[in-house]
């Protein structure tokens, strides 16, 4: 005897390049810290959706680099940006990361991604999944993904020293934001090293505070989130946790402070950002 | 400012922030046999309707993790995840996974381990999601992994995606019948057996197709889930990827197939998978 579900979801991949096993290829603009074009992942999206999931393979180089998705016109056209500058920074060819996000949007539409690197004309493979059907388990859909943190001149987020003594909180906070723009209803932590690393001398570990609140008055909302990264892939390598579901007001500061087991004062420090979703 | 009334708050349990920054440090037991029971939080302090996992710096390729709630104090523990299955390099780090499971105050949170090496460590810290249910309407109480095989070894089921590249190769059984139904579940993959020290010869993606129904009747429930692998980390990522909200009914069998980008090599095209159900 089995049971069965009413509350089916559906999945439709877009972007999965299977002549070539892999994401489809987006090159970064040029020079530098530009977007580069719009390219397509699925044209039309064939129903309404109201979760999707990234997915990266292999960067072409050892790059940070930032991601758009968007929804465009049918043949692309008029993109209106649902993840707006999901950031990384990995070492060539270390890629390869998935990251599921409570975002809907209707049918009809293109399904559109571009990119941008500190370097220029950098390739990375991207893949969506769509989740569709049953929204039993996803009854809010949200609509909109944004970083904060993310600057994009450089294609770098905030720096986050953890200080020279190992196991031990910075002694102040760092500012992610002044002020958020708009709400977030969920959210997530990002974050990858400083610098383009080469060698990772050790395995390091983080741990990052997320509080909000005016300087001095910070109200811690997530404690000890934590982050590692090794001498074998030289990248953080998990480098988003998240969402969680802590609503964080319009009009927010966001700050962070963290600690770290190195004093290595190259390797210890992060880049740090949070997307917020609303 | 406008304040979501829908708050939830985070509790962090077994992150350890003294002398060290990691996870608290669970123990396996002998090669290929779970641990004792350490504790990650005690007690509990409010209900929770989610649980974050995050698994740090495995000294030990093959791993395998349950989480559990027991009494205050330990003992009576109550698997609420069973077999986390894991297998990449060694000291490779940092795994982060939301499930929609819930659970009451008061008792402990605890985990155990069981690795492919006696008295292997592992990081596990948990971040559970207590307040408002708005987002998580529907928390579910177990995650069980299938496909794992314990008995004298810690790893998943082989998968070949076959001697043509970009072509499905055949399905592998990753279970012949579930034995609950399964409401979300999520894909975990891994180094492929008989490799401890991996060394990939080339930069590896697969597309994974996932399936339900008997032998040459496999129905694809989620297709083309791309992975990637590398010559410089030499491990599989991500390691984990859901949830899929596709229930499956008790009785299932599930398998799984892939296509691969490099195929010359092998031992390095293959990998192990397993399906973490959660009811």
């Amino acid at each position: 005897m089995t049971l069965i579900r009413p509350n089916t979801a559906i999945y439709t991949p877009a972007g999965a390049d299977v002549s070539a096993s892999r994401g489809t290829l987006i090159n970064t603009g040029s020079p530098g810290n530009n977007k580069g074009a719009w390219s397509t992942l699925i044209d039309p999206i064939p129903k309404a959706f109201h979760s999707i999931y990234l997915l990266s393979d292999n960067v072409s180089a050892t790059a940070k680099y930032s991601i758009d998705i968007a929804l465009g016109d049918t043949g692309g056209g008029n993109e209106k940006i649902m993840i707006a500058d999901l950031w990384g920074n990995t070492k060539i060819p270390v890629g390869g990361w998935t990251i599921r996000l409570p975002l809907g949007g209707p049918a009809g539409k293109s399904l559109r991604v571009r990119g941008q690197s500190s370097s220029s004309n950098r390739s990375i493979g991207v893949q969506c999944i769509l989740e569709h059907g049953s929204m039993s388990w996803m009854p809010r859909p949200f609509g909109i993904a944004e970083t904060y943190g993310f600057d994009s001149s450089s294609t770098k987020c905030v720096t986050v020293d953890p200080g020279g003594a190992a196991n031990t909180k910075s002694s102040s906070w760092i500012e992610i934001v002044a002020s958020t723009g708009h709400p977030s209803l969920c959210w997530l932590l990002g974050a990858g090293l400083d610098t383009a690393s080469t060698v990772l001398p050790a395995t390091i570990r983080w741990a990052i505070d997320v509080a909000i609140g005016g300087a001095g008055s910070e109200k811690i909302i997530a404690n000890n989130l934590l982050f590692a990264s090794n001498s074998s892939t030289d990248r953080v390598d998990w480098p988003f946790i998240g969402p969680f579901y802590v609503p964080i007001p319009a009009g927010s500061r966001i700050s962070v402070k963290a600690q770290c087991t190195s004093t290595d004062a190259t390797y210890r420090v992060l880049n740090v950002f949070i997307m917020g979703v609303r | 400012m406008l304040v979501a009334p829908q708050t939830s708050k985070l509790i962090t349990a077994g992150a350890v922030t003294s002398g060290g920054t990691s996870g608290t440090t669970v123990t396996s037991g002998s090669a290929n046999v779970k641990g004792s029971w350490t504790t990650l939080l005690d007690p509990i302090p409010s209900n929770f309707h989610a649980l974050h996992l995050f698994l740090d710096t495995p000294s030990a390729t093959r791993n395998s993790v349950d989480i559990a709630i027991g009494n205050a104090g330990g003992g009576s523990e109550r698997i609420i995840i069973s077999d986390y299955w894991f297998a990449q390099r060694v000291s490779a780090c940092g795994h982060h996974v939301r499930y929609p499971i819930g659970g009451p105050p008061g008792g402990s949170l605890r985990a155990r381990l069981q690795t492919t090496s006696a008295s292997a460590t592992l990081g596990v810290t948990c971040y559970l999601e207590s307040g408002s249910l708005a987002w998580s309407p529907r928390p579910m109480v177990r995650a069980k992994g299938y496909g794992v095989a314990l008995s004298g070894v810690t790893q998943g089921q082989n998968v070949d995606p076959g001697g043509t590249a970009h072509t499905k190769g055949a399905y592998t059984e990753i279970v012949a019948a579930t034995d609950y139904p399964i409401t979300a579940w999520y894909l975990h993959v891994g180094l492929t057996q008989g490799v401890t020290t991996p060394t990939y010869p080339a930069n590896y993606n697969w597309l994974i197709d996932v399936a339900v129904g008997g032998a040459g009747s496999e129905i694809v429930i989620v297709p083309d889930i791309l992975m990637g692998a590398d010559t410089a980390g030499d491990f599989i990522q991500s390691p984990v990827i859901g949830p899929f909200f596709v229930p499956i009914p008790a009785g299932s069998r599930i398998a799984v197939r892939a296509q691969a980008s490099v195929i010359s090599d092998a031992t390095y095209r293959k990998f192990d998978a397993t399906i973490m159900g959660l009811r």
